[in-house]
């Protein structure tokens, strides 16, 4: 957690004091687009190497594939209903 | 955007599962941890350029409550109602709903309150959640709104989905984002033994 913060802030201060062209902006866009799908791409790899996973997928797959998709539905329906009224943003495409 | 977070991670599955030889797991996890690393650093470039994020934050704060409050809850409702169909005591159901998708730590914890088979629904259940996280954050940004979006993301979205987030809203959500992010990681280790040893 605090090696994740440490990163944060160096960025912040990076982009604080150094500024950026709009082309560089850009730029940077498409390296942090390149870098989420290599995020994926290893976390994929971590999960397809799990061998234990693989075989618990069979026994409790339904019952952790319910709980994933009731917790998950529910959690996006309260904080809707909670934040529906803040800050109405366009949401952009 | 969502097709290409879709492909990243089933050809990662694939290649885990059918390429990549198992005695590299122990560099799939450093690369995991290298790739979040410098996206962190890219995303705090990107707040740091934008001077109007915590002026936004100041006219909206209410969010950094109400985002893992309405986590906390609907996790709480979904957990329950998963525990009823599947036949789990709500002093089971309850914790396992409340890794809010972090399921290293949900997982350890469970086994040993518990057993290792609870455990293992845990891991699951929020491996699940964060997968299914990584796809909705972009629809849900697009079609709902950008607080909606963090709702799925849960612990992770100080980590992992941080800069899947970071793509899909904008920099006042990233903070709130990291933010709630760390509200429910603090939670987790708290929540689930309390729930477990209260309600049994």
């Amino acid at each position: 957690m605090w090696t994740i913060l440490v990163f944060l802030v160096i960025g912040v201060a990076v982009g604080i004091l150094v500024p950026l062209k709009d082309r560089q902006a850009e730029a940077l866009g498409k390296l942090q687009t390149v870098g989420v799908m290599l995020l994926l791409f290893f976390m994929g790899v971590s999960i397809g190497l799990d061998r234990k996973l693989l075989e618990q997928l069979r026994s409790i797959g339904t019952s952790a594939l319910l709980y994933a998709v009731l917790t998950t539905a529910f959690s996006i329906l309260a904080v809707w209903l909670l934040t529906r009224n803040i800050g109405r943003r366009k949401p952009t495409p | 955007m969502t097709l290409k977070i879709l492909l990243s991670v089933v050809v990662g599955i694939l290649a885990g599962k059918f390429l990549i030889p198992e005695s590299t797991l122990q560099y799939t996890e450093l690369l995991v941890t290298m790739a979040l690393n410098l996206l962190l650093f890219l995303i705090g470039i990107d707040l740091g350029r934008n001077k109007h994020v915590f002026k936004d934050l100041t006219a909206h704060g209410r969010v950094l409550f109400l985002v893992p409050l309405g986590i906390i809850l609907g996790s709480g409702v979904g957990g329950l109602l998963a525990g009823l169909l599947t036949g789990m005591p709500p002093y089971l159901s309850l914790p396992i709903s409340s890794g809010f998708g972090w399921y290293s730590l949900s997982g350890i914890l469970l086994s040993n309150l518990h057993s290792a088979e609870i455990g293992a629904v845990a891991f699951l259940t929020n491996i699940f959640r964060e997968l299914m996280a990584i796809i909705l954050i972009p629809i849900l940004a697009v079609k709902v709104s950008h607080w909606a979006a963090l709702a799925p993301a849960g612990a992770t979205s100080m980590d992992s989905t941080l800069p899947v987030i970071s793509k899909a809203t904008s920099p006042e959500t990233v903070v709130v984002s990291f933010v709630n992010g760390a509200v429910l990681s603090t939670l987790v280790p708290i929540l689930v033994p309390f729930l477990y040893n209260f309600l049994k």
